[in-house]
């Protein structure tokens, strides 16, 4: 540190006590400009510990340090342990109670605030100078009589002599100088020569005529240089030396030492004319000089310390400013311009840390200096990177890069400055002159202080600036989010709340004010948010949806996120999810309802298939799957007409309801095809009770338009375990024994795995899978799907098939279950997603950026081996992750937890793509959608297929409003008309894959087939799905 | 049943109907309404004694209109039965919260819908849950 540096010259320390850190800060820069080490402390206690670390040599006590009087301060300073002799120096607003009598003379000299920087140096200066000594310790101390009319410099002398080892006799003027000699007694006299009534000359003169001062030696002094003229005149006067004060303390010493002893010269001059004559033209002179020296000086001294006490007042009021930095430029003229300086600049740190011109002042041409001055920027860099100032002086032989610098800035000197604030250099001041006036030592600590005050205001600013800015930001997010904010106290009354909560609740702001946050929810559900806050109290964190009551009386509900934001105060968050969730209840209601009878459809059976399997599976209590047929209803629907065919669904419906327990289910499934899952079973044997009765319930003739109309059903029956684990196989299973049923006319069937053709291919198949993928029996085709908003192909979907010598092509759903069921799942995924890989590679190579889309099943999910096989492949593959998707159904996705969530999120992670395949065919919460890490849905094809119907395409439209609001891309399957593609593009529907496209097209004929097809054109520049920005345009 | 007044509201075409032909059947005087706006629009000129609301509609829900209704002086005390869907199992605790004095389950049942509606018109309320509001009637 530079500070240490200079200190070491000295090796002095000067302790600060000083409550005010502005001005603490000031007075250090003042010490330091004087190179001593500094000691800064805000309270007495802080001193003296700062004391005992370190002992100093001064100590500047403020008289408003709280805590203990300063004279208390001072004596327990001079008596701390180890202790050095210590010079106490007392700072004072103009005004307050100074000590009196003893207390006031420890103290060297009493400093009124402001202290002027060269007014500080000065004083100390006095206890600090390494004075040589006259003479060994102990031994009698040589008097000196000490003449002078300046005050000050008596005292400042005095002090310095003293310390030498002198006594000084001090007397104000040449007459009460000989008065005293008698009883002074002094070894030797010191007197100053520019004296009123007696000048230095004539009392030289006099004391040789004195009969006590005879033969002692007197030294004459003076301000300035002395010249050859001035000596000669002192010799003639009788003077034994003739000393420039401003050589230093040490010079006389010096002088005073060799003068001891010896006997005074006689004076050469006789007459008082004689001498008149001689020292009229020398005293002139030295007046001239003085005159001029000490204007110059004390306007200077004047002109800065005004300025700085300005400056400090000023600043702070400036620093409370908007934006300081724009009146810096103000500022620095103003101040640069009242001491008299004509150019100066300052430099402020970008936050990128390089200096940048922030402030000039001296008219134009110094713009184009300053920006100069960079051309050199190592000395500007230099003063920035250390905390020293820099003095660049014609006068004191500078270096090149000195030279060159004062060139470039038209100036024969500079100061540079470094404006530092809280140990960080903000910026450089630099003051330049055309002469070398800035030579003059009081520059020194005028520019520190100024530095340091214009580092303390632009620090004080920005820190203004960045309080005000984050709070107008936390206000202006308060006020502008669409999000309500409630802001509560513990027992959750409103305290506040942004314009976004009253727009919600439908209450102005002094009403929600005087509510507890519990009040804004309906009765129903206020036990429920009890419950919540009572779990939030515990973890301070809640997330959940809740309903609020408005103003109007109307519901909405709101995602609430609450947190602690401080002991006493809890922001709670409430998102208006009410829209999102009514399209959310009414795709359900169409996806998941038949639209004639109200009960759930197939779609939403097999979701509480797959749930009540789960159960089933883990309590291994047996489940049934009930198919019911109604034989005649095709007729009655042509012969009564479909309104009244749905009137007998409905009746049909009603009668299965009553029969059943709350916890079965009825569906319809069919035209004419109802299921009934009992998932409570708690044996085989207790199945056929229900059958009958249900069948019972449906005998009685249902009266249509005055005609009593007998239902025929026939019933087909599946039970887990016995017919099958999943979903699938228990309705194959129970769709054969409806067939048996229906075909024997019994009324009901329950499966027998002997009567069943299908069981047999099913053994083959299985068998044959395990070989089909090493005799290249499988293959892949690509279906594209069509980016609705750039018109390309972007994308396909890899499909499997399986050519068996025997069967010939055998679905996929078929292999794909069996595969599932033998754990050959794994071999068939993992072989398919490296084929489409591959492929996609080599379309690459021929210059086609398209993505693949591979089918993940549930099975895969419940494993890693899925995330090691993506990763190989990825690992020697040259195609993006993100251009790869896996497809997942929303069987698998059902309950998605533990491991399939964990997959997801480490497939996610590895920037693959997730999309939901057969979206409205199978999932349960939608809601849940908002936790899964997928990117994209793609909506049934059965929904597409049946797409003239209104409702399908209401459930269309609003799946894609809801992706859309979920931050979801759609694809639509199953588009097999124009019609049906442009009224999906104005729907912002994102893809479309179907036959109108194409069907699944061999990998091998795809490139041929894009190039020919009108969506293929420039496809290799379509840019990557992942995360773009979805075009706008149709 | 002496001529009061019903406007079923139901976007089921097929249970509106079928709704209309077993409640005039009882002898009930039967307004139908496709939607939320149209009951509304029917409201304007006719105050029937209860209104059948289906509380899954596109466009505005019945629950949403059943408020509406309730908390407008000049309907408030026209008795508001939901109809709800077998599908969609705990729709009835939202329907008296929204101001229902009653629930019946869709499909309905033909034989029994006329008495149950009927129900609604003794002077003795259908049961529900303690703090909701009973329907108040005219002798």
């Amino acid at each position: 540190m530079g500070t240490q540096a200079t200190a070491d010259r000295h090796g002095r320390t000067v302790l600060l006590a000083v409550p005010n850190a502005i001005s603490r800060r000031l007075l250090a820069e003042a010490v330091a400009a004087e190179g001593h080490r500094t000691l800064e402390a805000a309270t007495a206690a802080a001193a003296l510990e700062a004391a005992q670390r370190q002992p100093p040599d001064l100590a500047v006590i403020d008289a408003d340090l709280g805590g203990m009087e300063p004279q208390e301060l001072a004596h327990r300073l001079r008596t701390l342990p180890g202790a050095t002799p210590l010079s106490l120096l007392l700072l004072a607003a103009p005004g307050s109670p100074l000590p009196r009598g003893e207390a006031a003379a420890q103290f060297l000299h009493v400093l009124s605030k402001p202290v002027e920087p060269a007014e500080l140096a000065t004083w100390i200066a006095v206890p600090l100078a390494p004075v040589p000594r006259v003479s060994p310790a102990g031994s009698r101390k040589p008097c000196v009589l000490l003449v002078d009319d300046d005050a000050l410099q008596l005292k400042c002398v005095r002090l310095q002599l003293e310390r030498a080892g002198f006594t000084v006799a001090p007397a104000a003027g040449g007459r009460e100088a000989l008065e005293i000699a008698a009883d002074a007694r002094p070894d030797i006299v010191v007197s100053d020569v520019l004296m009123p009534e007696m000048d230095g000359f004539q009392f030289c003169q006099a004391a040789r005529r004195n009969g006590r001062l005879r033969n002692v030696p007197v030294i004459l002094t003076s301000n300035h240089y002395v010249e050859q003229a001035d000596r000669r005149l002192a010799a003639q006067a009788g003077a034994s030396g003739y000393v420039c004060r401003a050589e230093g303390i040490e010079d006389m010493v010096r002088t005073l030492r060799d003068c001891l002893g010896r006997s005074a010269p006689a004076p050469a001059l006789r007459s008082d004319e004689q001498l008149a004559a001689e020292r009229q033209p020398r005293l002139a002179r030295l007046v001239e000089r003085q005159a001029k020296q000490l204007a110059a000086a004390e306007r200077r001294n004047l002109a800065q310390g005004f300025v700085l006490r300005e400056l400090s007042v000023i600043s702070e009021a400036l620093a409370r400013h908007e934006d300081i930095e724009p009146v810096l430029q103000e500022l620095l003229a103003s101040c640069l311009e009242s001491v008299g300086l004509s150019r100066g600049v300052l430099y402020l740190r970008d936050p990128d840390g390089l200096p940048r011109l922030r402030a000039h002042h001296g008219g134009q041409h110094i713009l184009s200096q300053a920006v100069q001055c960079f051309g050199k920027p190592a000395i500007v860099n230099a003063v920035l990177a250390g905390t020293e100032p820099r003095l660049l002086s014609t006068s004191t032989k500078p270096v090149e890069a000195e030279q060159e610098f004062l060139a470039r800035a038209g100036a024969r000197s500079a100061v540079l400055f470094p404006v530092r604030a809280q140990d960080e250099t903000l910026g450089a001041l630099v003051l330049l002159s055309s002469t070398n006036y800035l030579d003059q030592a009081d520059w020194m600590p005028f520019g520190r202080t100024l530095a340091a005050q214009l580092g303390q205001t632009v620090a004080l600013s920005r820190a203004l600036r960045t309080a005000r800015e984050s709070e107008q930001q936390a206000r202006s997010v308060f006020e502008g989010v669409n999000d309500a904010i409630f802001l509560t106290d513990d027992s959750g009354r409103v305290v506040d709340a942004n314009p976004a909560a009253t727009r919600l609740t439908g209450y102005p702001l002094d009403i929600l004010k005087e509510r507890n946050i519990l009040q804004l929810v309906p009765d129903h559900s206020r036990r429920g948010l009890l419950e919540l806050f009572a779990t939030y109290r515990r973890t301070g964190t809640i997330s959940a949806e809740v309903p609020l009551t408005t103003a109007g009386g109307e519901e909405r509900t709101v995602l609430l996120r609450g947190n602690r934001v401080r002991p006493g105060v809890h922001a709670h968050v409430a998102t208006d999810i009410s829209e999102q969730k009514r399209i959310e209840r009414q795709v359900r209601l169409l996806a998941f309802t038949d639209r004639v009878t109200e009960l759930p459809n197939r779609t939403a059976l097999r979701i509480q298939m797959e749930r009540a399997l789960k159960k089933a599976q883990e309590s291994g209590q047996p489940l049934a799957l009930l198919l019911i047929d109604l034989a005649n209803f095709r007729d009655i629907n042509s012969t009564l007409g479909h309104l009244n065919g749905d009137i007998l669904l409905m009746q049909v419906a009603r009668r299965l309801i009553k029969n059943l327990h709350e916890a079965d289910v009825v569906a319809r499934v069919g035209a004419d095809e109802f299921a009934v899952l009992l998932p409570r079973l708690a044996q085989r044997a207790d199945l056929e009770g229900p059958a009958r009765k249900l069948l019972d319930a449906l005998r009685p003739t249902i009266v249509l338009e005055n005609v009593p109309l007998a239902v025929r059903a026939h019933m087909g029956i599946a039970v887990f375990p016995e017919h099958g684990d999943d979903a699938e196989a228990l309705f194959r299973h129970a769709e054969m024994a409806l067939f048996q049923a229906k075909a024997g006319g019994r009324p009901y069937v329950i499966y027998e795995p002997e009567a069943d053709p299908n069981a047999q291919r099913r053994l083959v198949l299985m068998s044959d899978l395990q070989q089909a993928v090493g005799r290249q029996q499988l293959a892949l085709a690509y279906q594209p799907k069509l980016n609705l908003a750039t018109g390309r192909v972007g994308e396909v979907e890899a499909l499997a098939r399986w050519n068996h010598p025997k069967f010939g092509l055998v679905p996929p759903n078929e292999f794909v279950g069996l595969a599932e069921r033998s754990e050959l799942i794994q071999a068939l995924t993992g072989w398919t997603l490296g084929t489409a890989l591959r492929q996609a590679e080599a379309w690459r190579r021929e210059g086609l950026d398209l993505g693949v889309a591979v089918n993940v099943t549930a099975h895969n999910l419940r494993s890693a081996a899925l995330i090691d096989q993506v990763e190989e492949l990825l690992k020697s593959s040259t195609l993006p992750p993100e251009r790869v998707t896996l497809e997942l159904t929303e069987g698998a996705l059902i309950d998605a937890s533990g491991q399939t969530l964990r997959t997801l999120q480490v497939l996610k992670g590895m920037g693959l793509h997730l999309a939901i395949d057969d979206f409205g065919a199978g999932y349960s919460s939608l809601s849940y959608l908002r936790r899964l890490p997928v990117d994209a849905l793609k909506i049934d094809k059965s929904f597409l297929t049946a797409f003239p119907d209104p409702s399908s395409k209401t459930i269309v439209r609003a799946a894609i409003a809801l992706a859309h609001e979920l931050g979801l891309k759609v694809t639509a399957e199953g588009v097999e008309t124009p019609e049906a593609l442009e009224v999906l593009r104005s729907w912002g529907c994102d893809h479309a894959q179907g036959f109108l496209i194409s069907p699944a097209i061999p990998g091998a004929q795809f490139a041929g087939w894009l190039r020919a097809s009108p969506w293929g054109n420039g496809a290799a520049n379509e840019p990557t799905e992942a995360g773009g920005p979805r075009a706008l345009s149709a | 049943m002496n001529g009061e007044t019903i406007l079923i509201v139901d976007d089921n075409e097929v249970n509106l109907r079928l709704a209309k032909a077993l409640l005039v059947r009882a002898g009930f005087h039967v307004l139908t309404a496709g939607d939320a706006e149209q009951a509304l629009s029917l409201l304007r000129g006719v105050q029937p004694r209860l209104i059948l609301m289906d509380i899954q509609m596109p466009g505005m829900d019945g629950l949403t209109l059943t408020r509406l209704l309730k908390s407008a002086p000049a309907t408030r005390d026209i008795v508001i039965v939901a109809l709800t869907a077998y599908a969609m199992k705990g729709d009835d605790e939202k329907a008296y919260a929204a101001g229902c004095s009653g629930y019946l389950i869709k499909p309905i049942d033909a034989d029994t819908f006329g008495d149950e509606v009927a129900a609604f018109f003794t002077p003795l309320p259908p049961p529900h849950p303690p703090g909701s509001q009973a329907p108040v009637l005219p002798a």
